[in-house]
């Protein structure tokens, strides 16, 4: 009895630290965008040689049509897309879509564009968290929970003005990095993976007012508010399957996407026809059976990842192959 | 029991850990201990610093300076414990002249006082999406607990304690929309002093006169001195 209750004085310990550690990390969460906000940390971001005043005439790089950011889901830690199943994705889309520019340099969970393991004070703890990500350790589900409360940052109506405004000005160095001409009027989409779906709905306004031209959501299974600036985006398609608990997290935490509030701007633009809804059929949201699941089959011939890249491809080019969706058998 | 004073003064955690155990055992601490006078300005004090914790944001939105940051916080905490010396004399005076209902001051002070104790928390209003309603919740709590420590130290019965705060806060509002204006007035002023620039309170306003300081539609915020 008394070794049962010790052992009862140790989990509840351990269940106290890591509730107290948690609720400490989603208190110090908004620091990063309002220190940016306020200028504490200087007003320079680790992209900033490139000044957004400073464009001298282009012309768009040969032989491409298309503009496509990636906004990686709450697993990123850095600018460069780490995680094999989304680095996949992104180079099928390039082969998919050959005339697009795929920009896949932006960490869309710090304004500052900073990587966790880059320069902060930090970061060697990001280094052992990315590590245990990487073999699936437990431990690695830190990087998750760090992102998650950057997006509730995002959506947090006080504060996410401020992220948003960071968040469009790392969107449009990543264009601009890319050869994307501003005035030049070609409209970019920006795929928005889970988490990343509030960053890309929350810049895209103010990343269309600085560009001058239309900018288009590809939400796949992301999950975001009923941003303030909805309104103001050209068009959002949300590629979402119909067992990802994690998207339905997403629908049901945010009451402007509960479909009794139809005066939100997300139920408005559903109305209006602004917002399209894609379903995917029986995907999840990671690993085998999910969007970026190469081996799960629609076909005989297509995956789960052929089907999301066609979905995104015809989105963007008007022109592919309706693939079925997947239905899992009882 | 209730009347017993304490002979040795009493620690503020020892009231709030009291507080947290039974209500009534806060309120009993804080009322017989000698240093209640003190523990009464403590405990507005901690509240005030946690409820200006969690509404920083608006410091962050007009881009006020860490040193500022922290001038403003400690200048809005001692204006949390003024406001609140001056509003629970107002109370005090309407209840024994307008109510012909016989309270200490002090007492009364250090009713509203326990009643703050939930606002302790307040500085939870700073977590991101639940924040908001995180403090509005408090806020409710605290005016709950406010009736209950009325009612235990007015010695009346509960419609009459509700009756009471209405009208208490009916004054108060009405005050606030009167003499409270220029006073308010005067409180903005102050914590623009603290925070050394023009603060504009609606967020909104604060975030649009940084990204678009001269019509330019820039996104970030500029990088001049002040607004």
């Amino acid at each position: 009895m008394a070794i049962l209750q010790s052992a009862l004085q140790v989990i509840l310990t351990i269940l106290g630290i890591i509730l107290f550690w948690a609720l400490l990390m989603a208190l110090l969460s908004p620091l990063e965008s309002l220190g940016w906000w306020a200028g504490w940390f200087g007003d320079k971001s680790e992209d900033d040689e490139i000044k957004l005043d400073r464009l001298g005439s282009q012309t768009l790089p040969p032989g491409k049509h298309h503009f496509i950011v990636f906004l990686t889901g709450i697993g990123g830690v850095r600018q460069e897309v780490h995680i094999p199943e989304e680095r996949r994705f992104l180079d099928r889309l390039a082969e998919r879509m050959p005339e697009a520019v795929i920009v896949d340099d932006i960490f869309p969970y710090s304004v500052t564009n900073r990587a966790l393991t880059g320069n902060r004070i930090f970061s060697w703890f990001w280094r052992i968290a990315l590590r245990s990500q990487d073999e699936r350790k437990p431990l690695g589900k830190l990087i998750n929970i760090r992102n998650v409360f950057q997006v509730l940052v995002a959506s947090d109506h006080r504060y996410g003005p401020m992220y948003d405004r960071g968040s469009a000005e790392i969107v449009i160095k990543g264009l601009l990095r890319h050869g994307y001409v501003i005035g030049s009027g070609v409209p970019v989409y920006v795929i928005g993976y889970s988490g990343g779906g509030q960053i890309a709905v929350g810049s895209a306004a103010y990343v269309s007012a600085r560009i001058k031209a239309p900018v288009r959501i590809l939400s796949l299974a992301g999950v975001f508010c009923a941003d303030p600036g909805i309104p103001k985006i050209d068009r959002i398609y949300h590629i979402h399957g119909r067992i990802d608990a994690v998207e339905r997290l997403g629908r049901r935490i945010f009451p402007g996407r509960w479909p009794i509030m139809r005066h939100s701007t997300w139920n408005r633009a559903l109305a209006d026809g602004q917002a399209t809804i894609i379903d995917m059929g029986d995907m999840i949201h990671n690993g085998p059976g999910s969007y970026l699941d190469p081996d799960s089959m629609v076909d005989d011939t297509h995956s789960y990842l052929d089907k999301t890249v066609e979905t995104m491809a015809i989105i963007v080019t008007g022109e592919g192959e309706e693939l079925p969706v997947p239905k899992i058998e009882d | 029991m209730w009347l017993l004073t304490q002979v040795d003064p009493v620690s503020i955690w020892a009231v709030i850990s009291a507080f947290f155990s039974r209500v009534e055992n806060g309120l009993q601490l804080l009322l017989t201990a000698p240093n209640r006078d003190i523990l009464t300005i403590q405990l507005v004090a901690l509240a005030g610093l946690s409820a200006a914790i969690g509404q920083s944001v608006v410091l962050f939105a007009n881009r006020v300076k860490p040193l500022r940051f922290v001038i403003s916080l400690l200048t809005a905490m001692l204006i949390y414990v003024l406001s609140f010396l001056f509003w629970v004399t107002i109370v005090w005076g309407l209840l024994n002249w307008g109510l012909d209902i016989a309270v200490d001051w002090t007492t009364l002070a250090g009713a509203v006082a326990v009643s703050y104790i939930p606002l302790l928390l307040a500085f939870l209003g700073f977590l991101p999406y639940a924040g908001q309603p995180i403090l509005q919740l408090l806020y409710v709590i605290s005016f709950y607990y406010l009736i209950i420590m009325l009612h235990r130290v007015l010695a009346v019965d509960m419609i009459q304690t509700v009756a009471f705060t209405a009208v208490g806060l009916v004054v108060v509002l009405l005050l606030q929309a009167t003499i409270g204006k220029p006073l308010g007035w005067l409180v903005d002023k102050i914590l623009e002093m603290a925070a050394g620039t023009t603060l504009k309170f609606d967020l909104d306003a604060a975030i649009e006169a940084f990204a678009d300081p001269d019509g330019d539609n820039s996104i970030s915020p500029s990088t001049g001195e002040g607004a």
